[in-house]
């Protein structure tokens, strides 16, 4: 039996938020919960991830969340795909099958608004065209995670996170604000007066080697360092710490360089 | 007796499912998530409208009311980063947050709305945001050709129209002179 009680989930380890998640899941769901799976022409990302949903790492029937074959056994249809022109009719007829009360759940960009092909001549642009929709669960594929969460709200069991946002400006003037690294182009003195050119040249060479996530990342580092230092000497010690502080990867050694050698031909025309 | 020894393997390997709904869920570091838009740094120039694969953002304007509309809608976005790649301001940038069930289309979109310029000739609307206008012209000042520039820093303030009767004045002025 010990062996049993370490196999169970631990209630200790487990916070007092989560036992109120846990107390409200079993709480409202009274009975298992049958669920459709309904291809209206997707490209089967989604349908790899709502088979993931289903894997141990996840598992949706911990709460009962079971796949069903037929719209007859179905309480919830999960629906993916845009719909094609050749599925409108099949979509309408699962939906009358499927008995009341029931939910209907998108799967994907393209059952929530068509995806890439929204204006397409060969779809129906999402599932709202054609049936009443109870809870659209965004992603290109959706995490299983995200699978699972919109499972959990369409039963009322969790609250959705995301809401409306919208921002009118007032005073142009004073509510701008530069981020960076664009904003160190006009914040701070530093060795060399960064011109525009050079500051499009920087960040041109950075993300030409390293990409637009890690090359804007790089960037904002260096102008960090341009402003520290009084000489060009100085700027190629101090250049050591950027290859330092990403873990010495010669790649950004290299594009430092190159960075480096930029600002000393930008140094060396204005003097 | 073969399932006791599965009995004990699974001990030894433990519980692998993560319990999802009773803590948080920890995607990866680079994940890409919901885009999110910094509006206070936006100038809507559009240049994520033109890169979105998926049409999800719009940026239109509305000479009525004098502004530029900025809009996503979640529903249809494919997560793709271009907007993030293309931003010149870098105002838009893709979250880890990925939980975006929703009960209505409604609470997938977001709208920022910028005021536009105005016109230094006819006093109408610009076909920018003032915002825009303000980059352009401090990106200019800092450029290596700004006093090449400066005559034509007029003709940055002006609508379309403006513009166009502007540029046939030049021109008439160029051919009788």
């Amino acid at each position: 039996m010990a062996i049993l009680a370490k196999m169970l989930p631990q209630s200790t380890s487990v916070e007092k938020l989560g036992e109120e998640v846990k107390r409200r899941i079993f709480g409202t769901l009274k009975r298992s919960l049958y669920v459709l799976r309904v291809d209206t022409g997707s490209c089967n990302g989604c349908e790899i991830e709502i088979f993931a949903a289903l894997s141990p790492l996840y598992d949706v029937e911990r709460f009962g969340i079971r796949l069903v074959i037929s719209p007859r056994h179905a309480d919830a249809l999960l629906v993916t795909g845009p719909v094609t022109r050749q599925y409108r009719a099949v979509l309408e007829r699962v939906y009358r099958m499927t008995p009341d009360p029931k939910v209907v759940i998108a799967i994907g960009a393209c059952a929530c608004g068509g995806g890439v092909w929204y204006n397409s001549f060969a779809v129906e642009g999402g599932i709202d065209q054609v049936i009443p929709v109870d809870v659209y669960v965004p992603g290109c594929p959706p995490h299983p995670v995200a699978i699972l969460q919109g499972i959990l709200v369409a039963l009322d069991v969790l609250k959705q996170k995301i809401e409306k946002v919208s921002y009118r400006e007032e005073k142009p003037e004073e509510e701008w604000k530069l981020r960076p690294p664009l904003a160190l182009l006009f914040e701070r003195e530093t060795l060399v007066k960064i011109s525009w050119e050079l500051y499009r040249d920087i960040m041109r060479t950075a993300r030409k080697y390293l990409g637009y996530l890690y090359g804007v990342q790089l960037v904002k580092d260096y102008f960090a360092l341009l402003s520290e230092v009084r000489t060009l000497g100085e700027l190629r010690e101090a250049s050591k710490k950027i290859v330092e502080a990403w873990n010495r990867d010669p790649r950004i050694a290299q594009v430092v360089e190159e960075l480096n050698k930029l600002v000393e031909k930008h140094f060396a025309q204005k003097h | 007796m073969a399932f006791i020894k599965l009995i004990e393997h699974s001990s030894r390997r433990g519980v692998a499912t993560h319990p999802y709904p009773e803590k948080p869920f920890e995607v990866d570091e680079l994940y890409r998530g919901k885009p999110v838009l910094d509006a206070s740094a936006c100038i809507g120039c559009g240049a994520c409208a033109n890169a979105c694969p998926a049409e999800t953002i719009k940026v239109e304007t509305d000479y009525g009311k004098g502004v530029r509309r900025w809009t996503i809608y979640y529903g249809r976005c494919i997560f793709c980063a271009r907007c993030q790649e293309v931003c010149p301001v870098n105002a838009i940038e893709l979250s880890r947050e990925f939980e975006l069930a929703a009960k209505n289309r409604e609470d997938l979109t977001v709208v920022a709305e910028f005021k536009l310029g105005s016109c230094a000739k006819c006093k109408g609307y610009l076909d920018v945001s003032i915002r825009h206008v303000e980059l352009a012209q401090k990106l200019l000042e800092r450029s290596e050709i700004a006093n090449i520039m400066q005559e034509l820093a007029r003709y940055m303030v002006m609508c379309l129209k403006c513009k166009r009767s502007f540029f046939v004045e030049k021109l008439g002025e160029a051919t009788r002179g």
